[in-house]
Formats: C-alpha cells, sequence, structure tokens
C-alpha cells in the first residue's frame, strides 16, 4: 500500500503564502453571503427582541400566550413527523431495491427519483390538484370500480397536503438511504446467511443497522424542509389548517404584524438549524475527515458479548422456533412485497408528470381530465401571452445570471474547503450549506425587512442576491462532492511532467471536472428558476418570474396554461440531459470512474 | 525558451545511455520530514550515483513513500538537504526538478489519449508537431505499444497503462525517475514481467532510478542497492548481497529472508567472543566485528539454511513438523523452550527428516551474527 502521504500532498505546507490562498478562495461567497443572508437574518432576529426601538420581548410574551399559534406549532410538527416517517417507509423499500439493481438500471432509476426533485414544485402541485380534484382521475378510477360510492374530498385539506408533501419530500429521503445502502457491503447479508438467519432476519441484524446513518440523514433533511414548507400546503391545503410558515407570511404580506412575523421567523429560523446543528455529523459529513465506522458496541460488558436482561433472555428463547418459522415465512413474500412497495413509491413520484401531460394539448376551454381532445391551443395562447412571456425572459436571465454567480463564487470556495486546512473550515462549510436548511420564507423575510425602504423590493437585483444565496450552496455541495471523487494523483503526475499549478488547473483538473461544473450551474439555475417564495415578498410590476405568474394562475384560475409550462421544462429538462448523455459519449474518457482513485 | 527546445531536442538524437551518463546523481543529508508529532522520516543520509538504481524498501509506515514524495517535491521537508548532482533542490517546485514519476494508481490522464498523455511533459516544454510525435513514437516504442497511440488509456489493461505511465516519465529524458510502487496494483505473472522489462529499459535509457516498493523479493532482484527503511530511519543500504549475509541491525536480518533468533549469553576471551546456549547445548565462538552487542546477553541470527541437522536418537532436540519443497526441505525443531527452523537440501538417498525424529544440530560459526537482545 501507498503511504497516506499521497493522498494528502499538501498537508503541513505551511508558507504564509499558502495561509492567504484559502481566504482569498473563500472572499467572494462570503461577502455576497455576508451581504444577502447573514446580516439580514441577524437583523430579523434583532427585530424581533425590540419594540419601537428598545428592547422588549413583546412579540414573544404575545406569541406564548396566544392558542391560535400553538396549534400551528403543533399542526406543524405533527405534519412534519408523519411526513417523515411515510417518507422513510416508502422510500427505504425504493432506495433498498434500486441499491439492489445492475449499475445501469439503478442509474435509470434514481434519474427517476432526480426528476421530481429537479422540476417545479409548483408544477407538481399543480398536477396533485388536478389528480386529487373530485373529479379529478383517481376519483374517477375508484368511482369506477366502485369502491367508493360518492367523490372523496382530497384536496383543500389536510389529505392533500399530506400527499403532496410526501411526493415533494420523498426524493431528499431515497437518496440519502440509497448512497448508505449502495455501500453496506452485500457480503455481510450472505455472511448473517451462512451462520443461520433467514434473509429477513439477516436484513433485520445485518442490513438495516447499517443503514441507520442514512435513515437518520434523510429523516432530518425531510423533517427539516418540512417545517419550513409553504408552497404545497398553501396550494393543497384548506383555510384551516394552517402552517406556521403560512402564518409568517400572512402576518407580513396582508396583516402588516412585522414584530410578531420576526419573532415567530426567529423561533422557526433558531428550531431548524438546532436540530441540523444536532444532526450535523450525519448531513454535513462531506468535511468530514476522520472514519466513519463510529459505531459502538451496545450494551457489551467486558466479555465482549452482549448483554440481555434476563426476562429478555427468556424470551428470546421461547420466541426462537416462532420467529425462525416466521422469518422463513417472511422469506417467501419478502421478494414480491418489496418490489410492490418500490413500484408503487416509484409511481406516486411520476404519477403527476403523467397527468401534466395530455393536459397541455387539451383543446377544453378549462380544465377538465381526461381532456375532451387533443389540440396546441394552449401551446399558442402562452406564446400569445406577453406576460407570461415576459415573465418567462425575467425568470431565465435572472436565474441564468444567479447560476454563473453561484458558480463564481461557489467553485473557489469548493476548492479551499476541500483542498485546505484551517481552523473555521467545518464552521464555513456549515455556514454555506446553511440555506439548503433554514425555510426560505424565513430567509425571504429577512430580505424583504433589510430592503424595505430601499428601492430594490421589485428591483430584478433583489432576485438576482436571493437567487445566489439558495443557489450557491448547490455549487459548493456539488463541486465538494466532485472534488472529493477527483484523483489527485493526476495533478501530482502533471506537476512531475513540467505543469505548474496554473497550467495543470487548465490542462488536467478543470477539464476532468466539466460534468461536475455543468452540473452545479444546472441545480443552481433550477432552483432560482423554481422560486415561488422570494418572488411572493420581493416582486414589483417590473419584476414578476414566472413561478409567480404560474402561482397567481394555480390560485386564481387554474387553467392547463401550467401543463403546458411543465411539458416545457420537461423537454428542457430532457434536452439539457441528452447533453450531459453526448458530452459524456463524446468526450473521451470522461467517464467518471477514471478519474476516480482506485 | 528556444535553448530549452534545442536542449531537448539535441538529447532526443544523442544517445540515450551517454547523455544521462553524468547527470542525476542524488543525495539526501539528515532529511527529516514532521507530521505534527509523528516523525515520518527519522534523519536519512543517503547517496545515489547517476545511473543507478536504489529500491526504498520497508513495511507501509516506514516513511519510504513520504520520503520519495520529499525528494519528487510533493512534500516539504522539515530539516535537512536534497541535492541533485550537487545543488540544493529543497526549494524548487516539483514541476520545475524535472524528474519522472511513476505512481501506483498509473495516473494516466482519463480525458486524453495514450499518444497525448505521452505527449504530455513535451508539449510542456514546449516541443511541437513533428519532434512530438517523433518522440512519442519512440516511447511507444520503448515500451513496446508501438500503434496504440490513438488509444484511450481505460481501453488498456493494467500492465499497459503502467507501461505507458512509465514512457510518460521517461519520454523527456528525465536525469532522474522516481517510482512509487509501480508494480503494485498487478498481478504476480505480470509484476514479475514488467519487473524484467523496466530492468531493460534501464540499462537502456540510463537513468538514476528510485524504487519504492514493500516487496523485499521485487527490491532484492531489481536494484543495484537496496535502502531499508524501518519507522522513519535508515537501516541500512547496500547491495542485495551485503543485506542478505551482512545485515547491519536485528530488524533487516528479520526482514530480509528468513532468520532464526537464538538467545545466548556471551562471554569475552580474548579477540573472539563465545556465545553459548545451554538449551541448545551449544557453543559459537565469535569474531567480535560480527558481535553487534557489549552486552552479556545477545540474540544469534542464524538462516535455516545454516542450521545442519543429523539424525540422533540420543539428542535433546525433536522435530515438530517438516514442509518438502522439491529440492529443500524445511524443518522445525524444538529443542527445550527454543525453536527454531533448519532447511536441507534434499538429496535421493537420503530418507526426509519425520516428525518425532531426533535430530542433532549444527550451526556454521562463519555465517551467524549476534545482535542486542532487546529488540
Amino acid at each position: 500500500m501507498a503511504d497516506a502521504s499521497v493522498a494528502m500532498p499538501r498537508r503541513g505546507y505551511t508558507l504564509g503564502r499558502a495561509r492567504l490562498v484559502p481566504v482569498l478562495l473563500l472572499l467572494p461567497i462570503v461577502i455576497v453571503f455576508s451581504v444577502g443572508y447573514v446580516v439580514p437574518l441577524a437583523q430579523l432576529v434583532l427585530k424581533s427582541l425590540q419594540l419601537d426601538g428598545a428592547w422588549s420581548l413583546k412579540s414573544y410574551i404575545e406569541i406564548a400566550n396566544s392558542p391560535a399559534f400553538l396549534w400551528i406549532v403543533l399542526r406543524t410538527l405533527a405534519l412534519a413527523a408523519t411526513v417523515t416517517i411515510i417518507c422513510l417507509l416508502i422510500a427505504y423499500p425504493l432506495a433498498y431495491a434500486i441499491s439492489k439493481c445492475p449499475p445501469r438500471a439503478a442509474a435509470l432509476l434514481l434519474l427517476i427519483v432526480t426528476l421530481p426533485y429537479l422540476t417545479s414544485v409548483l408544477i407538481r402541485t399543480y398536477a396533485w390538484i388536478v389528480l386529487l380534484s373530485p373529479n379529478g382521475p383517481i376519483n374517477q378510477l375508484f368511482l369506477r370500480l366502485g369502491l367508493i360510492s360518492e367523490p372523496l374530498q382530497m384536496v383543500f385539506n389536510s389529505i392533500g397536503v399530506y400527499i403532496g408533501m410526501v411526493q415533494v419530500q420523498l426524493p431528499l429521503m431515497v437518496f440519502p438511504l440509497y448512497a448508505v445502502l449502495a455501500r453496506v457491503n452485500p457480503s455481510l447479508a450472505k455472511a448473517a446467511q451462512s451462520l443461520g438467519s433467514p434473509p429477513t432476519d439477516a436484513f433485520l441484524r445485518v442490513t438495516l443497522p447499517s443503514s441507520m446513518p442514512g435513515v437518520i440523514s434523510g429523516c432530518t433533511l425531510v423533517f427539516l424542509s418540512s417545517l419550513g414548507f409553504y408552497i404545497t400546503p398553501e396550494l393543497l391545503g384548506g383555510p384551516d389548517s394552517y402552517l406556521i410558515a403560512q402564518g409568517i407570511s400572512l402576518r407580513v404580506l396582508i396583516l402588516g404584524d412585522f414584530g410578531e412575523a420576526a419573532a415567530q421567523s426567529s423561533i422557526l429560523m433558531l428550531t431548524v438549524i438546532a436540530v441540523f446543528l444536532i444532526f450535523r455529523q450525519r448531513i454535513a459529513e462531506e468535511l468530514d475527515d476522520r472514519p466513519h465506522n463510529n459505531l459502538s458496541p451496545i450494551g457489551t460488558s467486558t466479555s465482549g458479548l452482549s448483554t440481555q436482561w434476563p426476562i429478555q433472555e427468556r424470551l428470546t428463547a421461547i420466541l426462537h422456533g416462532p420467529s425462525l418459522k416466521l422469518h422463513e415465512a417472511l422469506t417467501v413474500i419478502r421478494g414480491p412485497f418489496l418490489y410492490v412497495i418500490a413500484a408503487l413509491t416509484l409511481l406516486l413520484l411520476i404519477l403527476p408528470f403523467v397527468i401534466v401531460i395530455p393536459l397541455a394539448f387539451s383543446d377544453a376551454p378549462y380544465l377538465t381530465f381526461p381532456p375532451p381532445g387533443y389540440s396546441l391551443r394552449w401551446f399558442s395562447s402562452l406564446l400569445r401571452n406577453t406576460q407570461w412571456l415576459d415573465a418567462l425572459s425575467f425568470s431565465l436571465r435572472w436565474a441564468g445570471l444567479s447560476a454563473l454567480l453561484s458558480v463564481a463564487i461557489g467553485v473557489p470556495a469548493a476548492f479551499a474547503l476541500v483542498r485546505y486546512r484551517f481552523a473555521a473550515r467545518v464552521p464555513v462549510y456549515l455556514l454555506l450549506i446553511s440555506p439548503l436548511i433554514v425555510p426560505h420564507v424565513v430567509i425571504a423575510v429577512s430580505l424583504f425587512f433589510a430592503l424595505a425602504g430601499s428601492s430594490l423590493i421589485g428591483n430584478p437585483l433583489a432576485f438576482a442576491l436571493s437567487y445566489t444565496i439558495i443557489g450557491a450552496p448547490y455549487t459548493v455541495v456539488v463541486m465538494i462532492a466532485g472534488l472529493k471523487r477527483f484523483n489527485r494523483t493526476l495533478e501530482l503526475a502533471a506537476a512531475s511532467l513540467g505543469s505548474s499549478p496554473l497550467v495543470t488547473l487548465r490542462t488536467v483538473t478543470l477539464p476532468l471536472l466539466l460534468p461536475t461544473l455543468a452540473s452545479a450551474a444546472i441545480f443552481a439555475f433550477i432552483v432560482g428558476f423554481d422560486d415561488v417564495v422570494f418572488g411572493l415578498f420581493l416582486s414589483g410590476p417590473t419584476a414578476t418570474p414566472l413561478p409567480m405568474r404560474m402561482w397567481d394562475n394555480i390560485r386564481l384560475e387554474i387553467s392547463p396554461q401550467i401543463a403546458v409550462i411543465a411539458v416545457l421544462f420537461l423537454i428542457v429538462l430532457a434536452l439539457l440531459l441528452l447533453l450531459r448523455l453526448f458530452v459524456n459519449a463524446v468526450v473521451p474518457g470522461r467517464r467518471p470512474q477514471e478519474g476516480v482513485h482506485p | 525558451m528556444s535553448v530549452s527546445i534545442a536542449a531537448v531536442s539535441e538529447k532526443a538524437t544523442a544517445g540515450a545511455a551517454t547523455a544521462h551518463s553524468q547527470r542525476g546523481s542524488v543525495s539526501v543529508k539528515s532529511l527529516t520530514k514532521m507530521f505534527g508529532p509523528v516523525t515520518a522520516v527519522d534523519d536519512v543520509s543517503l547517496s545515489v550515483e547517476p545511473g543507478e538504481f536504489v529500491a526504498l524498501l520497508g513495511s507501509s509506515g516506514s516513511g519510504k513513500s513520504t520520503l520519495l514524495m520529499m525528494i519528487a517535491g510533493f512534500e516539504a521537508s522539515s530539516s535537512g538537504d536534497i541535492l541533485l548532482d550537487g545543488v540544493r533542490i529543497n526549494d524548487v517546485p516539483s514541476y520545475r526538478r524535472g524528474f519522472g514519476m511513476v505512481f501506483q494508481s498509473y495516473a494516466l490522464f482519463p480525458h486524453m489519449t495514450i499518444a497525448e498523455n505521452i505527449a504530455y511533459p513535451l508539449r510542456r516544454r514546449g516541443l511541437r508537431g513533428g519532434d512530438v510525435e517523433r518522440e512519442v513514437s519512440k516511447a511507444l516504442k520503448l515500451v513496446a505499444l508501438d500503434g496504440y497511440g490513438a488509444r484511450l488509456p481505460s481501453q488498456l489493461s493494467g500492465g499497459q497503462q503502467q507501461r505507458v505511465a512509465l514512457a510518460r516519465a521517461l519520454v523527456f529524458r528525465p536525469p532522474l525517475l522516481l517510482m512509487d510502487e509501480p508494480l503494485g496494483a498487478l498481478d504476480r505473472k505480470l509484476r514479475q514481467q514488467l519487473q524484467m522489462e523496466i530492468k531493460l529499459i534501464h540499462k537502456e535509457v540510463g537513468s538514476t532510478i528510485i524504487f519504492v516498493t514493500h516487496d523485499q523479493e521485487e527490491a532484492l532482484s531489481m536494484a543495484d542497492r537496496v535502502a531499508v527503511l524501518e519507522g522513519g530511519r535508515l537501516q541500512q543500504c547496500g547491495t542485495p548481497r551485503e543485506l542478505y549475509e551482512q545485515p547491519a541491525t536485528a530488524f533487516v536480518a528479520d526482514f530480509i529472508g528468513e532468520m532464526n533468533f537464538l538467545p545466548v549469553e556471551l562471554l569475552q576471551s580474548g579477540g573472539e567472543v563465545c556465545a553459548r546456549s545451554a538449551d541448545l547445548g551449544l557453543e559459537v565462538m565469535q569474531k567480535a566485528t560480527q558481535v553487534l552487542t557489549s552486552d552479556d546477553r545477545g540474540l544469534l541470527a542464524v538462516r535455516p539454511e545454516y542450521v545442519g541437522l543429523t539424525p540422533d536418537e540420543g539428542a535433546t532436540a525433536m522435530v515438530l513438523e517438516s514442509a518438502y519443497t522439491g529440492t529443500n526441505q524445511s524443518v522445525l525443531v524444538q529443542v527445550g523452550s527454543i525453536r527454531l527452523t533448519a532447511r536441507t537440501s534434499v538429496s535421493p538417498g537420503r530418507p526426509l527428516f519425520q516428525s518425532g525424529q531426533r535430530v542433532r544440530i549444527e550451526i556454521e560459526a562463519a555465517h551467524t551474527r549476534v545482535f542486542p537482545a532487546a529488540r
């Protein structure tokens, strides 16, 4: 084996100039984040602690004395917890099935899971309104099958919110579970079977414990993301089932009750940050250099054997025979059961897209499913409507600019975080990825307060700034992953062959990281392009992004127009995907495993 | 710039062996590398003559790779000097040192063809057009891969990739070639084949080679001299024969080949030392120079082939186990609390030793050394 020093050649490199490099690389992103994120959030917390310029806890006292707010908090917590549990239960079989697939099939299935993640939450929520409505396809199907005698009310109440939220959050659960399950050594379960465990028992005793890190990180992500979710509950929920994010935006946009809104935002943000910090080792393990096998044996005695309470031990002994029989019975149905659940989960993920495509080609003047006939009337109506086109060009322009800006500040930051060791490394990393966790409603409210009074509300620059704040974390995360996979020996080889560091960057590092850079830019673009929440707070007459037009359409008239946009969006996504495949196929040697250290 | 192009082209046309005969002496003086509190390389001094093939041999964590990385310029030294042809190069960045390097993981650029990989160092030195083409095809011929230039690294086998890496590291005629476990990722048969090829290529191009390996057989069979490292310290540097026959430390004696270590009492008698083991009923007279301790106890080191066994029903030593390997028989013998291995050559007429058989042990004094008892 080569010594560890090969992998980390810069360790202990302590020249003064080298210390300055990470600072310079991080400077741009830290400046942008300070201006657009840290300072506004700090002002928000300060605002919540003040009343008419003096220190006061009045806002908090009012909140604490308001039963309505407490109900909202309880409802939000219950929703987030329930959505998390449902997601875990249906995502696990899917992630497990994908991890057992051959690589090509697994890649395709992961792509299907990614698809919803890349498409607008608005589009998906719109599709659910159609799917779940009293005369929608699901009710029609159930009526025809005779399962129900009259349509179920599944939308504009909490059922709709739960279904929509689960579908929206599901990818966040599948990815970390898959990442862990794919790494679990398949020989472990086989070894357990060879030692006398039936397959289901081997799964419970070996595979499931090994996948706990993925379970924890998936649950944390879904729970945190659900706590501050706005769009889906607002569109699918009823008027009586307000959640905390809706409460905050209502206070700011309609009631003008800024003090309480600031206090509620602060509480939501601090709760989310606290949960995030508790579980950060699981979420933010990208930068963790320590070995990951920090499993501690449970309940062991000095003999090294695990100990049980006597009663537990006797129970286990009595149940040993029946439980073995049960596991053997389960072995028979486990395969079909697994694949049925996995298939249903996949169906849940893609159902909205299936429904949206025929709608776009509807010839009806209003929304109805299935469409009575097909035409391109909604496409031509979109292309003739200058309001939609203006919004589209606004979104393309400013989301595109923000994506470039995110790459420009995120890529140097990723280099600094992966390639250099400095004291503030982990805190800086947590700060840079925190916009992924802090609810967008809170960031948007803080920017709204910070910009209020200035001419920046309704100004495109405010969008450029906020899209960069929410887009840059994606570029940082994607680039860090790419850089960690990058085989640094190639750079040493280039140096030994006579390349200065800058020439190495140009001839070796950047050409090999090009696909990663493209992914980073696409992610940042999509995050800005999809945004609704910042639009709600920062829009003005001359600055209306596309999602705001869609939002208004869904709330006020709900026409097939949205389906047309969804289809166009899917076409663009497919083109991007083809481009990626084309780049992989044509550009020599750009297969990921080649750049990976063995 | 034009001067350097001329220099490279000129060397390209000149006979390779003569071009290097005067350059490429490397010496390392009191070189030390600390990683925090850990000393990875501890006060190592070593000189390598032009054209010499030296192996750095040690187990993982011995500091051999760190030493190589410091010579390559990928790791800064904590103290000490690195000299190339008498000039201190500690502060010269790796890309200006001009050493060829072959990595264990091949480190071929996956987005470039084989030809472009080999052309890479030439382009960095300002060569263009026909010159590049000529040098690349010459280098491919050197490693017997003519016609592979248009392929991608992923289309080649591991052994072929490593040969490309070798061609790429040699194409610019470096005075010194560094190899970091270059054969470690290959299977045994391919490894032996490439060992021979590397030796032949070394003879042909004449570069100085420093070669890191943990495989003692590889080091002994390939290198002119072998430097054994352990715990960051240079234990001994010498020809393979010196290491085998006159190990300077107990570590080297144990690490290279097989060795029995027998606890003995030492008695001074004039210019000689008597090493005595009561258990074995053995007394070996040693020249003082063979005894590397001044203590009155020590370890007598003797290789299995110098332990003689004679069947003797009255002896105290007994055969525990034996292994027949065709030309030899290895025999594990127990005497009192001591176990030692003997290797006897098998002759047609003589029966093999059997478990439980009583034997008399003889040790040839000339082939033993005495090391300090505390190991």
